[in-house]
């Protein structure tokens, strides 16, 4: 499935100039990272400086790491790091998981229309926003007669505290995380395992290979590029917990938070009085120098493991 | 070319006779405007001035039909000779303090916003971003007038009035709102002291299968204790509210300490404690968001009330049906006269960068003036509202301005005709300076910049750790050993002598 590329720069002005439209689609794209992403990189100063507005950016005084102190000293910095990893590793783990069952799931159903509805259907939560999903969380498992309660005393079980137990959270919010998420992510695998010659399959069929076997040996190997890429995007922002998704759910709700409290929340929190850009920015580069060690890393792992499915 | 030449003779003809009536309604209405500023007779033309129009930002969303107010205002301001129109412009909450520094800091050219120390006025302060309003004020008298004096002298900042304050009432007044029918069906007399609360409160516990007794939003439950004790709404020993959260000034040993170190609400604590315990207040407590829904649906007894103009409004619709099933319970209601700082939470700022300054605060000064208060606040008199007597006006339509951000001023303020008869009363009680207590403290305003690190540190602990132990989540007992422990741990020390060494500077200087 590679495509041979040859690295000289020869020949990669060759492929520019035999496939302009190809180069054509990705300027805006590129124009996007380079406005949004790439030029914005000099404001990274504004962590190591006592921001002030009329001074502006460069004129502020500089202050080295003091505007990282009261994150790394404070009391739940452990907890709080240990929340957002283990969140987003439940997150991206399940997600993925959940997304590549429910690909090859699709890529079986024959019924045109049946694929379509039940494709579209699974999309959806994707397009939910987190203050609604909130909404319809807070009335399941919420209030002084949680819905869920009354479905497990129906069926005879104990209700559930759901507001105080802590513990269950990282379970729920992994059930939500899944159901919104995985919709989108099974389509774009759906994309890639329909881009998988249909040569293979008819070869795999002629020798007698059961459906089972031809998934394990044919479509997964060669989804495993693209879950890989997905992955590493994923990894890439690991640091950043979900603030839309786990204000919208957990709320002020601070029984909740020794299992929720990620990054985002805490920081919100501790800078709803100040507002301090230096300290906000701060944080905000952390996450991103750990997001890219961390995708350093899985990449490199990646390419230990098999060469093509790395990112680079 | 034809058309071309019709709209350039249409424009000519509008524009010409807008400017003779113009000249007319200002040469008829100039007369008010010579006594306060003599200094724009000199320089401008007699007649009409040019009109600058103003821009301003202010947060939340537009409100219904204000375009058609805001016109009819810019209309008004044109007759009255102002030479100014508005230009209002609503940025959505979520970010409107992000999106003001910013535009403040890319030297964008307003002329007015809303600032308050809890959005970005003090480090707009310390980067001289804010015009010096002393002057300005005290040249404009109707504007100096419809704010009584304690809130210009005590809501100043570093001894300059940096903003015009803008509220209702001078200080907090707190209590509970009941349910009369409930307590009327047991026989129980009229509420005066907490302890009649409480046999009201476990009464509805033991009698009423539908109706629990007290439900009050999570987030707002620190102000529980100081409901729940006997020194609520006292000028006793200690001033609980100082503007910073947790933190209350003893003045016996003249300290600051944390609020749940105070004697004198410990009885506060421990009523909350006990009546969690004893399912009084809502197991839910801690996520509770909804206590205004669920108080209008009739499943609770008891709620939050505090005499600000707005919280009793909440409910008056539950009186829509004509009955008189509401009724508020204020603790020490008959010798109430709580401290206060005159301390405002919203301020009317002027970037020194403005080019209009002056003009900006002949709008503040034009808005001060009843008729054109009624205006920009109630709306267009006959399609938004009908006076009702001096102060009080009939609802017409949905219109209704955020008068927090720029039209509020203690002495012109209407209240809705809906406004429940207790309500009223006790939100015309907190408008009057005089039936509170001036703290020793008033004047103090924190500004955290030395300790930043260390107030960042302890902030998040309002919400792990003091509020459940307001909301009797956590016992009295833990959660003040709890509190101790967390904040020194977190150098919350240093923030309390911060805050010691600034009110010390404010009472050092009385």
């Amino acid at each position: 499935m590679q495509y041979p590329i040859n690295t000289s720069k020869k020949s990669k002005l060759n492929h520019i100039v035999r496939n302009p439209f190809l180069y054509i689609m990705a300027v805006p794209g590129l124009l996007f990272f380079l406005v949004f992403s790439y030029f914005p990189i000099y404001g990274i100063m504004i962590a190591f400086k006592d921001y002030n507005f009329a001074k502006g950016i460069t004129g502020s005084d500089w202050v080295g790491f003091k505007n990282f102190d009261y994150f790394f000293t404070s009391g739940d910095f452990w907890t709080i790091l240990r929340n957002t990893l283990v969140l987003n590793i439940l997150f991206i783990f399940f997600t993925t998981a959940a997304a590549v069952l429910i690909a090859l799931m699709f890529n079986e159903i024959r019924n045109k229309y049946f694929k379509r509805i039940s494709q579209s259907l699974i999309f959806l939560p994707y397009f939910m926003s987190w203050i609604v999903i909130g909404m319809i969380v807070q009335s399941l498992f919420g209030g002084e007669e949680p819905m869920i309660n009354n479905w497990l005393q129906n069926i005879g079980m104990e209700p559930v505290n759901w507001m105080f137990e802590s513990k269950l959270w990282p379970y729920i919010l992994t059930v939500i995380r899944v159901w919104q998420g995985a919709g989108y992510l099974s389509i774009i695998f759906l994309a890639a395992i329909t881009g998988i010659s249909e040569d293979l399959y008819e070869a795999a069929r002629i020798d007698g290979a059961s459906k089972l076997q031809i998934v394990m040996r044919i479509t997964l190997p060669l989804l495993v590029p693209t879950i890989m890429i997905m992955t590493l995007l994923a990894v890439g922002k690991i640091f950043n917990g979900d603030f839309a998704m786990i204000y919208a759910i957990i709320g002020d709700n601070s029984s909740l938070y020794p299992t929720t409290d990620v990054i985002d929340t805490f920081v919100f929190r501790s800078m709803r009085q100040l507002h301090d850009f230096g300290m906000s920015s701060a944080v905000g580069l952390f996450q991103s120098v750990m997001g890219l060690v961390f995708v350093i890393a899985a990449n490199w792992v990646t390419r230990r493991v098999s060469k093509e499915s790395a990112l680079f | 070319m034809r058309l071309k030449k019709w709209v350039g003779t249409t424009t000519a003809t509008v524009l010409v006779s807008s400017l003779i009536l113009a000249g007319c309604g200002g040469n008829a209405k100039t007369g008010g405007n010579e006594g306060s500023s003599p200094k724009n007779m000199e320089s401008a033309a007699p007649a009409s001035k040019e009109t600058v129009t103003l821009k301003a930002y202010f947060p939340g969303d537009k409100p219904v039909g204000f375009d058609d107010v805001l016109q009819a205002v810019n209309d008004k301001l044109k007759a009255d000779n102002v030479g100014a129109a508005l230009n209002i412009n609503f940025l959505p909450w979520t970010d409107y303090g992000n999106a003001v520094s910013v535009k403040m800091s890319a030297g964008e050219d307003f002329d007015m916003y809303l600032d308050a120390p809890w959005i970005s006025m003090n480090q707009m302060i310390e980067g001289n971003s804010l015009m010096e309003l002393d002057a300005a004020v005290a040249e404009r008298p109707e504007l100096k007038a419809s704010i009584p004096e304690e809130m210009w002298e005590y809501n100043k900042f570093g001894g300059k009035i940096m903003g015009i304050p803008l509220g209702t009432t001078q200080g907090q007044l707190y209590g509970l709102l009941i349910r009369k029918d409930l307590r009327e069906k047991y026989g129980l007399p009229e509420l005066k002291t907490l302890g009649d609360l409480e046999k009201f409160l476990y009464m509805v516990k033991e009698q009423e299968k539908d109706v629990k007794p007290f439900v009050i939003n999570g987030i707002k439950a620190d102000k529980l204790p100081f409901i729940l004790s006997e020194s609520a709404n006292l000028a006793l020993d200690e001033v609980l509210e100082i503007g910073v959260n947790m933190f209350a000034y003893s003045i016996k040993d003249k300290k600051v300490i944390g609020q749940w170190t105070s004697p004198v609400i410990a009885d506060g604590y421990e009523r909350v404690t006990q009546y969690y315990k004893d399912g009084i207040i809502s197991k839910n407590i801690a996520q509770e968001q909804n206590a205004e829904t669920l108080f209008k649906q009739g499943k609770y007894a008891a709620t939050y009330y505090a005499a600000d103009g707005v919280e009793g409004l909440k409910y008056s619709e539950m009186l829509r049906d004509g009955s008189d099933k509401l009724e508020i319970f204020i603790p020490n209601g008959d010798k109430a006269k709580p401290y206060t700082a005159f301390q405002q939470w919203n301020f009317l700022c002027i970037p020194a960068a403005s080019k209009h300054a002056d003009l900006a605060m002949d709008v503040a000064n034009w808005l001060s003036i009843k008729e054109n208060h009624d205006l920009m606040e109630y709306g267009i008199q006959g399609k938004d509202w009908e006076p009702v007597g001096d102060s009080s006006y009939k609802v017409l339509s949905s219109y209704s301005f955020p008068g927090f951000v720029l039209t509020w001023r203690p002495t012109l303020n209407r209240t809705p005709d809906t406004m429940m008869k207790d309500d009223k009363k006790w939100f015309d009680f907190s408008t009057n300076p005089a039936n509170f207590t001036l703290s020793p403290t008033a004047g103090f305003n924190f500004n955290a910049e030395k300790v930043k690190t260390e107030y960042a540190k302890i902030t998040p602990l309002h919400d792990s750790t003091f509020l459940p132990f307001s909301q009797g989540l956590v016992p009295a007992e833990e959660g003040k050993k709890m509190m101790n422990k967390k904040m020194e741990s977190l150098g919350g020390q240093k923030v309390i002598e911060e805050i010691q060494a600034q009110i010390d500077a404010v009472t050092a200087g009385k």
